[in-house]
Order: structure tokens, then C-alpha cells, then sequence
């Protein structure tokens, strides 16, 4: 039943897109039905799939993988008999391996959760070519399934390049005025990084099998992190995770990488924005997530820094970039830059509090974001303008939406009690503490929060209030739309606004099953590479090790202490109890004192 | 005295097939009544797959007059390179003939035929060629006929402009490539391939003694020859031209014909080195320079270009150089990852071949498209031309997506499975490669993989036009039946190819086995003469390796 489930997420709609587009031209009406259905019925196989995972974790411990499938896909080279059954000796080997574990789970859930509603809001929004249009969307999403489900590396990358495609047509057709352009530039940067991270995959596979002395080359995730990671060198996995860079970053995006996204997002249809934001901005985040810190540990922790600088960057440039617009649209584009930047800080923290704080800011990014964009783009089925000096004072004649509005918003730019707040707390907080980044890096990105309270509200207060200003001859109703939200449309807010609430009380319904697993596939491989060649201290020092105490070994110190006890700091309590993490915060600054002995340095002059 | 006959027939029914069936098309064409012409396609397509039937057969005999394997006399040598080349050209050749169906005149429909079945035939016998006159006569039965199909596919002036300039320029590569072949011949002493492979490959490491320099003079300038056929840098000048004067499914066939008769003679050359033992210095450079310049000059002429016929033509240019990264990686590439083995990114060679034959049907789909689409009357060519196709001619337009998807290699198109083992025997081959080699192999592969999203750019225009841009007039196609099956067979083989390559991956890796004992050989022959000029020379060629014929 698992297996069926977690295939049937890809599966499905793979054949509803064949399906629609084969509708004929009289049928037109029924593609939307179709897709509605084929989104909830992945939605229903996902909540399952999530409701097996503890079962599955205590039958098979933390590296379990629900739904687990693994065929051979493309195998050439010699077979041997061995028992009976042909094996490859040596060759080249594809294999169809999937599986979802705690990282991937809460994404599909998500996936799913959007896929339906993105459906829902395009069914007044979407005019034109219907069947091309759900049969893309479809495609699209079993790409995305594809792209969390995956547990070999190669497979992970077909499905990660695939996305492109779909993604490129809803933009270039159903977009905005300049679809085109932002469509073949969203297309252009991202297979321009993605090829370079193809480089690196076949690099990383390649070199596996040599130090494995086999014959087969091999892309399997578990495999390759588990091999390559014990004896590449450290340029090697410099280079390597330079390599997976360029694919996963320019996703992030990243500062400086990040200029497809506002135009891409700007352009798109309301459903592409959707998607864009919620997931396919996440497949670089998990790429790094899955991909770059399991295989490359060296690699990552030489850059860390740099990626956190970045990051910093990205958020404090991404708000202020906010603060100017006039787009509504462009506006949640920009903070979308701003947002990523606190995920990757949280992850490059590279402490169990930052990574989980970082999948949790996935979640809640998307679930905020993509909520944003569907008001916004309810407000411009309506208006037709997205310009913040035509419209204004929306909340006497839409309540119910101005409702949604805040809600969103607020969530966006963390009020305590609302799901936003609880993760961008929690990567500030780790990046404070980490050993790695520093108080500089959580300081400045800090200043992000308060730039995003800034721009939001200013950019709300001019939508919601004020006097009434509406553009001539709008609202525009012809669709059957009513003048404020109607039933469909906060039938499609609902869900969301549900989960900002849930998720904002009790977070740890998504990290609780994830913290074993981080600690398993991701912070282990931390600490295995660096306990041989440097100095290892015992867990029960002080935290906060003096500055010129080798600051290697404070490293390890924190991923002891942190992992030992990985639930007195989860982000839960953390929210809950802010005098607490006020005192948590206090000898980080003071420790903080000399940011520039990152562990990143010492490990490179350690190292024979 | 018994007259033996100099060749074994049963070793070359296929090629008589295709001759042949090629000479009865060119009677058929000058035949007074129409309806005898109008037959003309169907023989030239019975003897394809007749020839085609016979060439499986003989794949997959274990026994019987039919299974013939190593020297068979008068310099060809049926090795294992032999069953893939003819099944893969004549399974492309059937997808030509049905693209090339009515493109002609009817008065010279059967000379256009019959031209492109001695082609064909020519490709064929390149594969078995061990011998430098033959290799060469082989080349130039290769490509003379598509002098000739050139200016016989259009009525426009351009194509006449096209084949005589197509014709000055092979002529001269020709020359060049024979000149070559003379000095290697006056080095080896001998035209047999297998033979001379030791000497020159000695000869070639010491280039200061006049043999040496001489053999080096030989080599590059048949290289040179060669690289005319592949369309690679610095023998590209003559594609766009020649593209755009002849007619779309003729530009598909020079996108294969020629290039897999090249990257074969390529093969064999190239086998003459040290290159794939990974020693001759001089060798490596020589590739590796014309396969980065192939790329990046195609690449970037491709992206200026409007005419769809041009930028598919400077892009097999750049594709072109990505096969050259294949040959640089050879065919025992991966002895660092497998020590006793053979697998798909280790061997550079059958990577090769896979991509010929996958680009092969990928330019063809997409010039058999252009060639049905009609635009006012007149001929698909550019991006105008093709805007807004999805409304009026879905499938077409689908299919021409799908070749360009193919081309750019985004997963899982075919064309990712083949840049997939170009790059990835290259980054094996880097592992065992000497000091140095190494690192310029993985430099040259990141800066391929860079090259081809360079080719996105505008591989993604011509999507862009047919797929999303809106048209009040778009083009329409042409009612000929036989070409449309013909492209949407090719469109159906680059979905087999996308989800199930190993059809096509395995058959490659066993083609290859030849030149990896071959460079087996050369292997232990080097380590002969290293243990010390006394030693006796024992040169195991080819002909001693290969299985004789079963007796009879």
C-alpha cells in the first residue's frame, strides 16, 4: 500500500497529463476536473504516506524510507550470475529508486496540499489553451514528486531538470505581458547551473566507484554519501560542492543568482507563482539539504561562510528591494529572495537547530508565500492591476479578504504564534550559535526581520487601507466572481490559513520525525570527518570554548552537546519561551566576540 | 590452379543489397512511364530492409554461411563495429527514404534514390574497411552522392551554389585526406590497417626522425580529411551553406551519413596512436583543441543565426565536438573505475556511436518537420516561418520540440543518456589518464557541459516559436503520407531511446570491442618494445584475434 501510494504521487499524474491533453477540443471544461481530482487523490495517497512514517521509522530506525520501490532502470554492461540471478558486474546502472523519509515527507505533503488549490485558482484565471495548460500543471507536479521522492542521485536529476519544462510553458504562454522573456531567462539560468551540478553528479559517481574499486558506477544517494565522503579530498569536494552550487543555488536562489526569480515570478500565472514559490524555489534547498551536505561535508563546511555571507546578503538586499516596489507581486517575488536567505543561513549553520529550523522556514516559506500569491492573485482577477498607487482601501469593500491578507502577512514576517516566526527564530538563532557563521551573520540577518516587518505592512497598510481607490471600470466580474472572496476562493485559503496556525502552536509535528534523521544522514557525516584528523573534545565543556581553543574542536563540541540532547532545543520550546532564549543568546554574543575563527579555516589548515 | 574469389560474398550481402537495389532505382528513374517511376521509392526501401534483414540475421547467426567474422579479404575485415553500423544506418536509412520520399522532381527522383543508397552503401563499407586505399575509396562513396542529392533536392538556384560548393570543398578535404594517407602508407609500408597500427603508433612518439615527422604530417592531414566529413572546427565552413541550399530531409541525411562515416574512419585512425593508451601527447592535444574550438564555434554561430537551417547546421558542429570529447576518452577509458570490465561511462567510444546515431534521428525529425511545413507556398526555414505551429499542426509541432529537447540533451531525452556517457567516460578516463591529461579532460568537460547550455539558449528559441508563440497564419504542412510516417517514426524512436536506451546503449558497448582489443594489443605491443629493442617482435594484428570463419 505504501509503495502503491508514493507511486501513484508520480505516476498519476504523469497519465492525467497524457490524459487531458487527449481530451478533445469539445471536452474542454473537463481537464480542470480531472486535474482537481488528480490533485486531491495525491493529497489523500501524501497525508497517508505522512501518517506511515512513525510506524515505518520504529519498524526500520531513522534512515527508514516509506514507500521504498527500487527497480532497475537502465543497466548496461556485463551480468554475472550470482544465486541464480543476473547482477551487474560492471557497468552502468540507473536505477528507479524511491522513498520518502522525514526531509521529503513534509515537502510532498506540501506539494500536495498546493497542487489541488493551484488547480482550484485557475479555474476563472485561465482562459485560454485549457487542456495544454492542466497537462503541463500535471507535469509539472509529477516532476516535483519525483524530484523529493528520489533516492538515486541521477533519477534526482532527471526529475530536477524536468520541472524546467513544464514550468517554462505555464510562464511563456499564461504569463504576463513579458512571459516570454522571463520564461526563457528563468529556462536559460537554471540549465545553465543545473549542467554544471550534472558535471558534478557524474564527478561525484564516478570517483565513488574507483574508491570503491567496483565496477559498477552507481548513483545511489546512500552510497555515494556514504562512500565518497570517506576519502575525497578536500579540493575535491571543494570543487564538487562549487559544482552542485551552481545548480542548487541559482534554484534558491541566491544573491547575486536570484535575478530570474522576480521576473519569472512577476509574469507567471497565479498557479505557476504558486508552485514557483512553494516548491520548485525548495528543490534548490533540498538539493543542498540532500545532496550537497551528505556527500560533500568538507566541501560544505569550507564554504559555509560563504554561503551564509550570501545569504545575508540575499536577505537584507532582497528586503530592501522589497521596500521599492510598486508590484505588488514583484513585491512577494522580491521577499521570496529574502526569505531563502534565512533558510540557507539556518542550514549553514550546520547545527541540528539550524538544519530542522531550516526545513521548517521550507515548509512555512511555501505555505506563507504561496498564500500570498494566491491573494494577490485573487486581487488581480479583479482589478487587473497589481499597481499599489491604483488600488487601495481594499479592506471595506473585500473583508474577508483583507483577513486572509494579514494573516498571510503577519505569518510572512514572523509574528510569535504564527508559523513564520517559529523558523526564522530558529536559523537566527542557530546561526548565532553556530561555530561556523558567528553573531555577525545572525545580527545582520536579524536586521531582515525588521526590514520585512517594514515592507510588508507598509506595502498591506496601502492595499487594505485607507480611502477606497479602485481603477475604472473594476471589479471586474464578468468571470462570476464576486465582489469580495467567494466561496471557492476561501475554500482554497482555508487549508493555509489552518496550517499558518498549526504550525506557528506546535512545529514540532514537523520536526520531531526530522531531527533523528538529520542527526543520522547529515550531522553524522559532520562529525565522522572530522573526529579522525583533529582534535577531539569531550561533550560537557563549555559551549562557548575559548576563542583561541582551536575552533575545530569547539565545532564538534556544539554538535556533541546540540545532538546529544537534540530536544531541549528544539524550536518549539525555543518559541515558547522567549526569557529562555534570551539567555541562550546572551554568551553567544559575548563569545561571538571574534567571529573571523570560523571552523571553516581551521579545518583547511588542519588538515595534513 | 584454383581461382579463389577475392572477397566472400556472404560477407558483404548487405552492401550488395543496397548496391544493388540502388542501381535498380537509377534504371527504374529513366524508365518513360510515370508509374514505373513512381515505384522507384519502394524498391529503394525493399532493398533497405532486405538489406536491413540480412544484416540482423548475420548479427545474431551463431553458425551457417552467414556468420562471418574477421578478415574476409580484398582489406575489409568484418569486426564488431560491422552489425551496429549496418543496422543502425539502415534503420536510418528507411527513415530518410520515407523523409526523401517525394522530395525530388519526378525525372530525377530515382537518380536522388539511387544516390542516397550508394551513400548509404559507402557508410557501410567504412565500418569494415582495414585498409587505408579502401577506407578511402569508402569516404568518398560516402560522399559523393551527396554532392549530387544536394543540387538534385531543391529547383533553387541555392542548392546548385550549395553542391558545387559542397563539391570544391570535399574535393579539396579529399585531397587533403589522401595526401595523408600516402605519407602514412609510405611510413607503414603497408595499407592494411591492423598492420601498420604498431609502426606508425611507434613512429608517431618519435616525430624528430624523418619517419616520425613524416607519419605526424600523414596523421594530421587524414585527421583533417576526416574532420571535414564530421563537420568539426576548422573543416566547418561549408555547413550552413550547404544546409540551407539543400532540401530539409537532405540536410538530415548530411546530419548522419556523413558524420557516422567520419567518426568511424576517426576510429580507425585514430587507433593508429598511442591516444587511446593514453601516451602520444601530440594526439591528445590535436583532439582536444579541435573538439573545444568545434564546440564553442558552433555553439556560437548557432546562436546568432534566425534560419533554422543554419542553426541546426552550426549546431551539428558543436555536436560534433562533444562526440570528439567521446573519441579523446577512447575505448578503455574507465580501467579506473573497472579493472577487468566494460561499462557505459567507460568506454568513450560506444558513448560515440550512441550519440551519432541519437543526434542522427533527432536532426533528422526535425528537418523531416521543416521539410513538410509549407508558409505561403513556400519552404520552412525560419523561426518566423514555424511560429505558432502547436495551433495548426500539434504533432508536428510536438515532434520538433521533441528533437530540440533531444538536441539540447535535457533529461531524460535521449540526447541526456548520450552526453551522459560522452562526459562521464571522459571524467573516467581522467582518473588513469598520465600527469596532466587528467586535469585538462575534466577541464574540457566543464567546459562542454557550459557549451551545451550555451545550446539551450537557442535550441529554446525554436521551442519557444513553435510552442508559445501565437500566429494568426501558421505554417501548414504538405498531404505526403510516406513523410510524415517517416518523422513520426523518427519521433517515436526518440521516445524508445528516452525511456529505454539500452536498446541502443548495449549494442554500442558491444560494437566498441574491437577497438578496445585493439588497444589491447597496442598495449602489450608498446610494452614489447619498452622491455627492449632485442626482444622478438611478435605483432599480433587484428586478423590473428578475430575468430576465422566457421569451415564449411
Amino acid at each position: 500500500m505504501d509503495v502503491f501510494s508514493l507511486n501513484v504521487l508520480v505516476f498519476l499524474p504523469l497519465a492525467a497529463a497524457v490524459l487531458i491533453a487527449l481530451l478533445p477540443a469539445s471536452r474542454e471544461r473537463l481537464a480542470a476536473v480531472v486535474a482537481l481530482w488528480v490533485g486531491l487523490v495525491t493529497l489523500a495517497a501524501a497525508v497517508y504516506l505522512w501518517g506511515r512514517l512513525p510506524g515505518t521509522v520504529e519498524a526500520e530506525g531513522a534512515d527508514a524510507l516509506v514507500g521504498r520501490t527500487d527497480l532497475s532502470w537502465i543497466a548496461v554492461g556485463e551480468r554475472v550470475l550470482v544465486d541464480g540471478a543476473a547482477v551487474l558486474q560492471h557497468g552502468f546502472e540507473l536505477r528507479y529508486h524511491v522513498g520518502l523519509d522525514a526531509i521529503s515527507l513534509p515537502l510532498v505533503v506540501l506539494t500536495a496540499l498546493l497542487v489541488p488549490l493551484s488547480v482550484l485558482c485557475s479555474l476563472t484565471a485561465i482562459r485560454t489553451r485549457v487542456r495544454e495548460y492542466y497537462a503541463w500543471l500535471m507535469l509539472l507536479t509529477a516532476a516535483m514528486f519525483g524530484v523529493f521522492a528520489a533516492r538515486d542521485l541521477l533519477l534526482f536529476y532527471i526529475f530536477f531538470e524536468f520541472t524546467l519544462v513544464p514550468l517554462y510553458f505555464l510562464i511563456g504562454v499564461w504569463g504576463g505581458e513579458q512571459r516570454r522573456y522571463a520564461a526563457s531567462k528563468f529556462f536559460i539560468f537554471t540549465f545553465v547551473g543545473s549542467v554544471v551540478t550534472f558535471a558534478g553528479i557524474l564527478y561525484l559517481a564516478i570517483r565513488a566507484a574507483q574508491i570503491a574499486n567496483s565496477g559498477v558506477v552507481s548513483f545511489d544517494l546512500v552510497r555515494l554519501c556514504t562512500i565518497a565522503v570517506s576519502q575525497l579530498s578536500l579540493s575535491e569536494q571543494s570543487l564538487l560542492f562549487f559544482a552542485l552550487f551552481c545548480g542548487f543555488a541559482i534554484k534558491v536562489p541566491l544573491f547575486p543568482l536570484h535575478t530570474w526569480l522576480p521576473l519569472a515570478h512577476t509574469e507567471a500565472p497565479t498557479a505557476g507563482s504558486v508552485l514557483l514559490a512553494g516548491i520548485l524555489l525548495k528543490l534548490g534547498t533540498y538539493g543542498f539539504l540532500r545532496v550537497a551536505l551528505p556527500a560533500v561535508p568538507l566541501g560544505a563546511l569550507e564554504w559555509a561562510q560563504v554561503m551564509a555571507a550570501l545569504a545575508v546578503i540575499g536577505i537584507i538586499y532582497g528586503a530592501l528591494c522589497c521596500w521599492v516596489q510598486s508590484d505588488v507581486k514583484k513585491l512577494v517575488a522580491y521577499s521570496s529572495v529574502s526569505h531563502l536567505g534565512f533558510c540557507m543561513l539556518g542550514m549553514f549553520a550546520l547545527t541540528p537547530l539550524g538544519l530542522s529550523g531550516s526545513m521548517l522556514y521550507m515548509i512555512n516559506h511555501g505555505i506563507s508565500t504561496g498564500a500570498l500569491f494566491l491573494v494577490v492573485g485573487m486581487i488581480y482577477e479583479r482589478y487587473h492591476t497589481r499597481d499599489l498607487e491604483q488600488i487601495g482601501g481594499l479592506a471595506r469593500t473585500m473583508p474577508v479578504m483583507a483577513f486572509f491578507l494579514v494573516l498571510f502577512t503577519l505569518s510572512s514576517i514572523g509574528l510569535p504564534g504564527l508559523n513564520g516566526f517559529v523558523s526564522e527564530f530558529t536559523t537566527l538563532l542557530a546561526a548565532f550559535h553556530s561555530t561556523t557563521l558567528g553573531p555577525w551573520y545572525g545580527g545582520l540577518g536579524a536586521a531582515g526581520i525588521l526590514l520585512g516587518a517594514i515592507y510588508m505592512l507598509y506595502a498591506i497598510g496601502k492595499v487594505l487601507f485607507g480611502p477606497l481607490k479602485e481603477p475604472e471600470h473594476t471589479p471586474d466580474l464578468s468571470q462570476g466572481l464576486s465582489r469580495d472572496l467567494n466561496t471557492r476562493e476561501v475554500l482554497i485559503l482555508t487549508p493555509l490559513a489552518v496550517l499558518v496556525v498549526y504550525l506557528g502552536i506546535w512545529p514540532r509535528a514537523v520536526t520531531d520525525p526530522l531531527d533523528p534523521v538529520l542527526q543520522t544522514q547529515i550531522l553524522a557525516r559532520f562529525e565522522t570527518q572530522l573526529r579522525p584528523d583533529h582534535t577531539y573534545v569531550h561533550a560537557g565543556q563549555s559551549m562557548f570554548g575559548e576563542p583561541e581553543h582551536g575552533s575545530e574542536s569547539r565545532a564538534i563540541v556544539r554538535h556533541q552537546s546540540e545532538c546529544g540532547a537534540p530536544h531541549t532545543t528544539t524550536e518549539a520550546d525555543a518559541a515558547r519561551d522567549d526569557s529562555e532564549s534570551q539567555r541562550r543568546l546572551l554568551p553567544a554574543v559575548a563569545a561571538g566576540s571574534n567571529p573571523d575563527a570560523g571552523g571553516g579555516h581551521a579545518t583547511r589548515e588542519e588538515r595534513p | 590452379m584454383t581461382i579463389t574469389p577475392p572477397i566472400s560474398l556472404a560477407a558483404v550481402l548487405p552492401e550488395l543489397c543496397v548496391l544493388l537495389g540502388g542501381c535498380a532505382v537509377l534504371l527504374m528513374g529513366q524508365a518513360g512511364s510515370a508509374a514505373v517511376r513512381r515505384q522507384s521509392p519502394w524498391v529503394a526501401l525493399l532493398s533497405l530492409a532486405a538489406a536491413l534483414a540480412v544484416a540482423m540475421l548475420s548479427a545474431n547467426a551463431s553458425g551457417g554461411w552467414l556468420a562471418v567474422a574477421g578478415s574476409v579479404g580484398s582489406g575489409l575485415a568484418i569486426g564488431s563495429l560491422v552489425p551496429f553500423v549496418r543496422i543502425s544506418a539502415l534503420e536510418l536509412g528507411i527513415l530518410l527514404t520515407l523523409a526523401n520520399w517525394s522530395g525530388s522532381r519526378d525525372r530525377e527522383r530515382g537518380e536522388f534514390l539511387s544516390m542516397m543508397l550508394f551513400s548509404l552503401c559507402g557508410l557501410l563499407l567504412v565500418a569494415a574497411c582495414d585498409n587505408l586505399l579502401l577506407l578511402f575509396l569508402a569516404l568518398e562513396l560516402v560522399s559523393i552522392p551527396t554532392y549530387v542529392m544536394v543540387v538534385l533536392s531543391r529547383t533553387h538556384a541555392r542548392a546548385l551554389e550549395a553542391g558545387t560548393k559542397y563539391f570544391y570543398l570535399g574535393a579539396l578535404s579529399a585531397a587533403v585526406m589522401g595526401y595523408g594517407f600516402s605519407f602514412l602508407y609510405g611510413v607503414a609500408e603497408t595499407a592494411s590497417i591492423s598492420a601498420a597500427a604498431p609502426v606508425l603508433a611507434e613512429a608517431l612518439e618519435d616525430p624528430a626522425t624523418l619517419r616520425g615527422g613524416l607519419a605526424v604530417v600523414g596523421l594530421v592531414l587524414a585527421v583533417g580529411g576526416v574532420l571535414f566529413k564530421l563537420a568539426a572546427f576548422p573543416m566547418h565552413f561549408y555547413v550552413a551553406d550547404v544546409y540551407q541550399g539543400a532540401s530539409s530531409p537532405v540536410a538530415g541525411l548530411l546530419g548522419f551519413v556523413p558524420k557516422l562515416a567520419g567518426v568511424l574512419a576517426l576510429f580507425k585512425l585514430l587507433g593508429l596512436t598511442y591516444l587511446w593508451t593514453g601516451e602520444s601527447a601530440a594526439v591528445f592535444w590535436l583532439v582536444w583543441i579541435v573538439a573545444l574550438l568545434s564546440m564553442t564555434v558552433g555553439n556560437v554561430l548557432a546562436l546568432r543565426q534566425t534560419n533554422i537551417k543554419r542553426m541546426l547546421a552550426y549546431s551539428g558542429v558543436a555536436h560534433a565536438g562533444y562526440m570528439l570529447v567521446g573519441v579523446l576518452a577512447g575505448p578503455d577509458a574507465g580501467s579506473g573505475v573497472h579493472r577487468d570490465g566494460i561499462a557505459f561511462l567507460g568506454d568513450g567510444t560506444a558513448a560515440v556511436l550512441y550519440y551519432v546515431v541519437v543526434y542522427g534521428i533527432a536532426n533528422l525529425g526535425a528537418f523531416a518537420v521543416l521539410g513538410l511545413l509549407r508558409q505561403r507556398g513556400a519552404a520552412c526555414e525560419t523561426l518566423r516561418d514555424v511560429a505558432g505551429l502547436m495551433r495548426r499542426e500539434p504533432a508536428l509541432a510536438l515532434l520538433l520540440a521533441l528533437a530540440m529537447f533531444t538536441l539540447m540533451g535535457l533529461p531524460p531525452a535521449p540526447g541526456f543518456w548520450g552526453k551522459l556517457g560522452l562526459f562521464g567516460s571522459a571524467l573516467a578516463a581522467a582518473g588513469d589518464a598520465p600527469a596532466g591529461f587528467g586535469y585538462w579532460l575534466v577541464t574540457l568537460v566543464v567546459l562542454a557541459v557550459l557549451n551545451s547550455a550555451l545550446a539551450a539558449a537557442y535550441y529554446l528559441r525554436v521551442i519557444a516559436a513553435v510552442l508559445v508563440y501565437e500566429n494568426d497564419r501558421p505554417a501548414a504542412s504538405t498531404q505526403r503520407e510516406a513523410e510524415h510516417i517517416g518523422a513520426l517514426l523518427s519521433g517515436f524512436m526518440i521516445l524508445i531511446f528516452a525511456f529505454y536506451p539500452n536498446v541502443l546503449l548495449s549494442p554500442s558497448q558491444v560494437a566498441t570491442r574491437e577497438l578496445r582489443e585493439a588497444v589491447q594489443v597496442s598495449l602489450e605491443h608498446r610494452e614489447q618494445v619498452r622491455a627492449g629493442p632485442e626482444a622478438p617482435l611478435h605483432v599480433e594484428t587484428r586478423a590473428d584475434l578475430a575468430v576465422s570463419p566457421p569451415a564449411r
